[in-house]
């Protein structure tokens, strides 16, 4: 199987100097696609972007166009659009990279959406522990305020837009949109109940579109370069470009930025492949959310149709490889912390089914599974599954789910020996120094390897 | 939002498990299901709340949304109907039935087993909801969260947050219907529990229904905590007593003595809510000086003796004294049987026209208003609580409805957030409870009202709805202004007492100038047809002394002998006059209490308190309200059995003996159309004599305050509002105070201490202290709001004397 070309759009700049500075990003044809909206009628930049294909990366794959088109014209009611950077999944690293090394893609691509949409008004929420991606956005905002590209004459052009940078406390569940849009009014982060949807009544109760950091970000090639040029890349359902994570036990871990319907074994390839010495166990596709492939599934395109069809979902096209060493009950537990911690505490299924899974896979982690355990895992993953408010459970259940169903036998084996022992947790390690760590913590009779 | 509520919404039908129904659009499913005769479990739906979707109990299955296409499964309380729809519920669907079994699996996982000690059990929604669950052993295993518990939120209501299931029932009353700050929901996952606002304070006066809204046992209520077994409460439904609103309630009852009072469910009252005063105010005929036998005073002692001897005495002293030599002071809280029989007590019995009901502050403007405009009202002059939420404004006068009538500041407060009621404030100062109305202020002066209300001028038009308290009666030209107003405008004008008696009393004949439904008694006519519906030979024909007149009246020794109902001389104008009065006169007392004219009483009897009797209450928009007897077999009868065996004694009938046939009796009353003409014009009441003062006294009740129906409601005083002097800043500056100093307020000899609470926005020269608010700390003062007081600084810091009155 040949080597896919990379195809850096968004990715293109990040190897230059001082990539995020207004000079840089405009000497690489920065703010082109802006200039070119803003000389169309809003209506034809909606086509426009129907047109590219681009859908939605925040995990859901909506169609973008169409998401706007959902906003009423309703001449002088405000409306808002949201760019939600509270990018938090483990797994997903994405919109951070891309805020450090190109923060006036999204800029400019919230200047096309806002106006397409007719929002003089966007606020870009970032996950609130990355003081330092706030930051460069924060200035990128400003250096766009002194270029005069922001303010009452956007890009010199007569329709006022205005930036404000909001830095979120810190929840995951705030990167669902109606919890995000909760957050932003400065209420507790929870998911709203709809209808209304946010397009008809969303921040402040008014028109609000809600697109994720890097859909924002892939605006201003499409509008620079035609939706045309766009579409030429990926798969029929799934034009495009994306940028996909690669993490865990792989050579050459980070951001790949490649048409949709690469291969996993593709991207596998251009990140060494997995670490010397091992074969690989699982991997996900989309973030901890989304169900676990093995090697059967690494020919499986990445297109968001394609791994659908082949169980899983594409999400937020993180993929986190682990091989052999690696306890998937360790990685379940894990997850499984993660989501128990992160629930909002709204809707029961959720809260308690977390609560409850949580202790569940601790105890089968820990060796001291009881019998019945996994067909209780299932049962109340079963109950959980659907039941909620907002698709957060869902992705702990897929989770859950495919890693029982997948590996069920090492599920069982909780019931007598702890994971540690069958997977000496130092054997997983990546670094050295945590490799001592870990053998020091968890290695039984003091051996370490 | 511009929704005509006259225009009937589009009916929807669809099909609930094969039953098809009709219902409003905007109906959610489970709503439409009640209707179906089809019940779907849940916790945090709630009628008078807002749609959560949070404890997904009464998910369904949807196989047609009404467009030929099912949906995924659906919360039942969020999904609105459809035409065409088709849902099936857990009665019908096994995937609905798995998953509500599912749901309640889950809800139990962190729940303790502590039903054996809970106050919620046996009454318990997620008790009875569980027992239908076909899972009756959990599968849970492992660690159950733990919290402290449990935790008084406030002074009356407890937290034990491991039961807490997460409904936020509690946390949207709070945001949607009193706007008290008391919790909000706070941490993750299933660390997720409620937290007590910083700023909820005492929690407010409505906090109770926080603890009835629980569907668990999470809130509990300080009072009732560990008192009862549901199985073991007889429950009555009746009316309370706590003010005029009219609030349906349950009384229950655990041998023989009440434990706990609820909030009833009417929608054209008190919705499903209550407040606090009311339900928790039922403990003060429980005291221990409550009155069981009849006491006659033997050498100037008090002895208990019998009923026919209390009776003899009684009628010894009444004996031969008519007219203008005896007087009938019934008190404002009785029920329209007790309040006829006082009337006709008077009327026919002792035949005099002394007789005034008002045991607090009024006017011979008030008297004539009374008479004109309450007691001959017309169904179409009435206002209800249904016309607060049709009008587009409403004016305050004389009236804080969150401290006189809670009952209307709830309707008011809906109103304002559903269809933008405009509430304008004729006050001194924005209180807190208008704020919470959103209310503008129309700053004024107390005694200035009717100058306020003509410079309202057209803002004042048929769309408006002025609602006058009680107080007017201390605003000299308030009420007749109001009335003047109104019928230029076309605005509607509603007088709202605080008592429960005030408008039974009114209609009955409780006044000097007044014969039952409104006749007057200077009326011929009037007097004729009374005179045959009572079968009786005479009525006395000259209008009465009031309240005050009888008091002077009794110490120029023309009054000779009293007989007074529940009367708290506190809350008199001129208590010490009324005392001297009480001291000269041979006073017959019915009486719930050993109450201070107890003291003074020649013979006293024993009457039963509002639980104790059947009647009705008339409310502040004149609709009958039962009152239903929660307790029986009680020594105390009802002032009418009372008043009819003195009446016996003295060899006289007042027509019946009961309380049925007292009401038969006014009800078979023809309907007076009262002539106007008989009835003195209002005309407006002199204001108050100048007296030396630096400052004009403004002073309303607080809802929790010392008054005498909230005796041994001690977890409600605890949480009463503190007793505070309100002032603009200018004011306090000019006499040397600041915010937190100790205020000394002046009058007639009496004294205010407490301190000072800067009040941004009151009008300067004005200070406010509450009426009654724990006066053994701060005194009380012998003045009406319009006069002038004495506004001083005191020396010496009382700060440490003062409970919970530190306004820092």
């Amino acid at each position: 199987m040949s080597i896919a070309p990379l195809t850096p759009i968004l990715t293109a700049t990040w190897d230059a100097p001082r990539s995020w500075k207004l000079d840089t990003y405009r000497s690489a044809n920065g703010y082109a696609g802006a200039t070119r909206a803003l000389r169309m009628p809003a209506a034809q930049v909606i086509d426009e972007v129907k047109a590219s294909g681009l859908r939605g990366r925040g995990g859901a794959g909506f169609p973008t166009g169409t998401k706007w088109s959902f906003v009423p014209a309703a001449p002088g009611q405000p409306k808002y659009l949201v760019v939600n950077c509270d990018e938090s999944e483990p797994g997903t690293c994405k919109d951070m990279p891309l805020l450090m090394a190109s923060p006036h893609l999204v800029v400019e691509g919230a200047i096309i959406a806002g106006y397409a949409i007719g929002a003089h008004r966007v606020f870009i929420y970032i996950r609130g522990e990355v003081v330092h991606v706030l930051r460069r956005v924060q200035q990128a905002v400003a250096e766009a305020y002194q270029a005069g590209l922001l303010g009452p004459r956007t890009m010199g052009v007569e329709y006022p837009l205005d930036i404000t940078v909001h830095a979120g406390a810190g929840a995951y569940i705030c990167g669902e949109e109606t919890a995000l849009l909760d957050s932003l009014e400065g209420r507790r982060g929870q998911p709203r109940s709809r209808p209304p949807f946010p397009a008809v009544a969303g921040l402040y109760g008014q028109p609000t579109v809600v697109n994720n950091c890097e859909t924002i970000a892939s605006l201003p090639a499409i509008l620079a370069r035609g939706a045309a040029w766009y579409a030429q890349f990926g798969t029929e359902q799934s034009k495009g470009a994306t940028i996909y994570s690669l993490s865990g036990h792989v050579r050459f871990p980070g951001q790949f930025e490649a048409p949709f319907g690469t291969t996993a074994r593709t991207l596998l390839e251009l990140a060494g492949g997995i670490r010397e010495g091992h074969k690989l166990k699982f991997f996900t596709p989309g973030g901890s959310s989304t169900p676990l492939f093995t090697e059967e599934q690494l020919d499986v395109p990445l297109s968001y149709e394609a791994v659908a069809d082949a169980g899983s979902m594409l999400g937020t096209k993180a993929l986190q490889f682990f091989d052999e060493t690696t306890s998937v009950l360790r990685t379940t537990r894990r997850w499984m912390e993660f989501y128990a911690a992160e629930s909002c505490g709204k809707c029961t299924p959720c809260r308690e089914g977390s609560w409850w899974l949580r202790q569940l896979v601790a105890r089968l982690e820990e060796g001291r599974g009881k019998e019945g355990d996994v067909e209780r895992i299932l049962d109340i993953c079963g109950n959980v599954s659907g039941k909620t408010f907002c698709p957060l459970a869902d992705g702990f259940v897929a989770m859950v789910t495919s890693a029982v169903r997948q590996f069920r036998s090492e599920f069982e084996a909780g019931y007598r020996r702890p994971a540690s022992e069958l997977f000496p947790y130092e054997r997983s390690a990546v670094f050295k120094s945590a490799t001592s760590a870990v053998a020091s913590r968890t290695t039984r009779g003091g051996e370490a390897r | 939002m511009s929704v005509d509520p006259t225009a009937s919404p589009k009916q929807i039908t669809l099909t609930i498990d094969g039953i098809q129904v009709s219902v409003a659009q905007g109906t959610t499913v489970l709503r439409a299901a009640e209707q179906a005769g089809v019940f779907i479990p849940r916790f945090c739906d709630h009628p008078l709340l807002k749609p959560l979707g949070a404890c997904r109990q009464c998910m369904v299955e949807v196989p047609d949304a009404g467009n030929g296409r099912p949906l995924k499964l659906q919360t039942s309380c969020t999904l609105e109907v459809a035409e065409g729809m088709k849902v099936a519920t857990q009665a019908t669907s096994e995937l609905a039935a798995d998953t509500q079994a599912g749901v309640m699996e889950l809800l139990l996982v962190n729940h303790p087993l502590d039903c054996p000690e809970c106050d919620k059990a046996g009454e318990c929604p997620l008790q009875n909801q569980a027992m239908l669950s076909p899972r009756q052993v959990s599968r849970f295993d492992g660690v159950k969260r733990t919290w402290p518990k449990p935790v008084p939120v406030t002074p009356t209501v407890m937290l034990d947050q491991e039961r807490c299931i997460g409904c936020q029932r509690c946390t949207r009353f709070s945001a949607e219907i009193s706007g008290d700050p008391l919790f909000v929901m706070l941490g993750r996952g299933a660390e997720t529990h409620l937290a007590i606002c910083p700023d909820a304070g005492s929690g407010g006066y409505f906090a109770g229904n926080a603890v009835q809204l629980c569907p668990v046992g999470a809130l509990t209520s300080s009072d009732y905590r560990f008192q009862a077994r549901p199985f073991e409460l007889i429950s009555t439904q009746s009316t309370c007593d706590g003010c005029a609103a009219g609030c349906q309630l349950r009384v229950d009852v655990k041998n023989g003595r009440v434990v706990r009072r609820l909030a009833g469910d009417d929608p054209s009252h008190n919705d499903e809510w209550l407040c606090d005063r009311g339900r928790y105010g039922f403990r003060s005929t429980q005291a221990a000086d409550r009155l069981r036998t009849p006491l006659l005073r033997v050498d100037g002692q008090l002895v208990e003796v019998s009923w026919p001897e209390a009776l003899d005495a009684a009628a010894k002293g009444l004996r031969g004294l008519t007219g203008s030599q005896v007087a009938v002071l019934p008190g404002g809280r009785l029920t329209l049987e007790n309040a006829y029989a006082y009337a006709r007590f008077a009327h026919t019995v002792l035949l005099t026209n002394n007789i005034d009901y008002r045991g607090r502050a009024f006017s011979d403007e008030e008297t004539k208003f009374l008479a004109r405009e309450q007691a001959g009202r017309t169904p179409a002059q009435l206002v209800d609580y249904a016309a607060l939420e049709r009008a587009k404004r409403v004016v305050l006068v004389c009236f804080e409805p969150e401290e006189e009538s809670p009952m209307v500041f709830l309707r008011l407060r809906r109103a304002v957030r559903r269809s933008g009621l405009q509430v304008l404030a004729v006050a001194p100062y924005l209180s807190a409870g208008s704020r919470k109305l959103g209310a503008k202020l129309i700053a004024c002066a107390p005694g200035e009202e009717a100058q306020s209300l003509t410079a309202l001028g057209h803002t004042i038009d048929r769309d408006t709805v002025l609602l006058v308290g009680e107080r007017a009666a201390t605003a000299a030209g308030a009420l007749k202004r109001a009335v003047d107003v109104t019928t230029a405008s076309g605005a509607k004008l509603a007088w709202i007492p605080r008592r429960p008696g005030e408008l039974a009393a009114i209609v009955a004949g409780c006044l000097p100038t007044l014969l039952p439904g409104g006749r007057a008694v200077t009326d011929a006519g009037a007097r004729a047809d009374l005179m045959a519906e009572w079968h009786v030979a005479k009525l006395p024909t000259s209008v009465g002394y009031d309240l005050a007149g009888i008091a002077v009246a009794a110490n120029a020794g023309e009054v000779r002998a009293i007989v007074t109902g529940a009367l708290d001389l506190r809350d008199l104008p001129d208590a010490g006059l009324m005392r001297e009065a009480l001291e000269r006169t041979f006073v017959v007392s019915l009486e719930v209490r050993r109450s201070e004219v107890v003291q003074y009483a020649d013979v006293v009897f024993p009457v039963a308190a509002s639980d104790e009797q059947d009647g009705t209450f008339i409310d502040w928009t004149h609709s009958r309200r039962p009152v239903n007897a929660a307790l029986s077999d009680q020594a105390t009868p009802p002032d009418v059995r009372v008043l009819a065996a003195i009446s016996q004694a003295l060899g006289s009938n007042l027509g019946f003996h009961t309380t049925a046939a007292a009401l038969a009796s006014y009800d078979a009353l023809s309907r007076w159309f009262p002539n106007q003409q008989m009835l003195p014009a209002i005309t407006a009441a002199d204001p108050p004599p100048s007296v030396p003062g630096n400052a004009i006294l403004a002073s309303w009740r607080q809802l929790v305050d010392d008054a005498a129906i909230l005796d041994g409601a001690t977890a409600l005083r605890d949480a009463a509002p503190a007793a505070v002097a309100r002032m603009s800043q200018a004011t306090a500056a000019a006499t040397g105070l600041n915010d937190g100093a100790i205020a000394q307020i002046g009058a007639g000899g009496t004294w205010w201490r407490g301190p000072v609470q800067v009040t941004p926005g009151m009008v300067d020269g004005v200070v406010w202290v509450p009426t009654l608010s724990d006066t053994a700390t701060h005194g009380r003062l012998n003045a009406l709001p319009g006069e002038r007081v004495i506004l001083t600084k005191r020396g010496i810091s009382l700060a440490g004397s003062l409970r919970g009155g530190d306004g820092a």
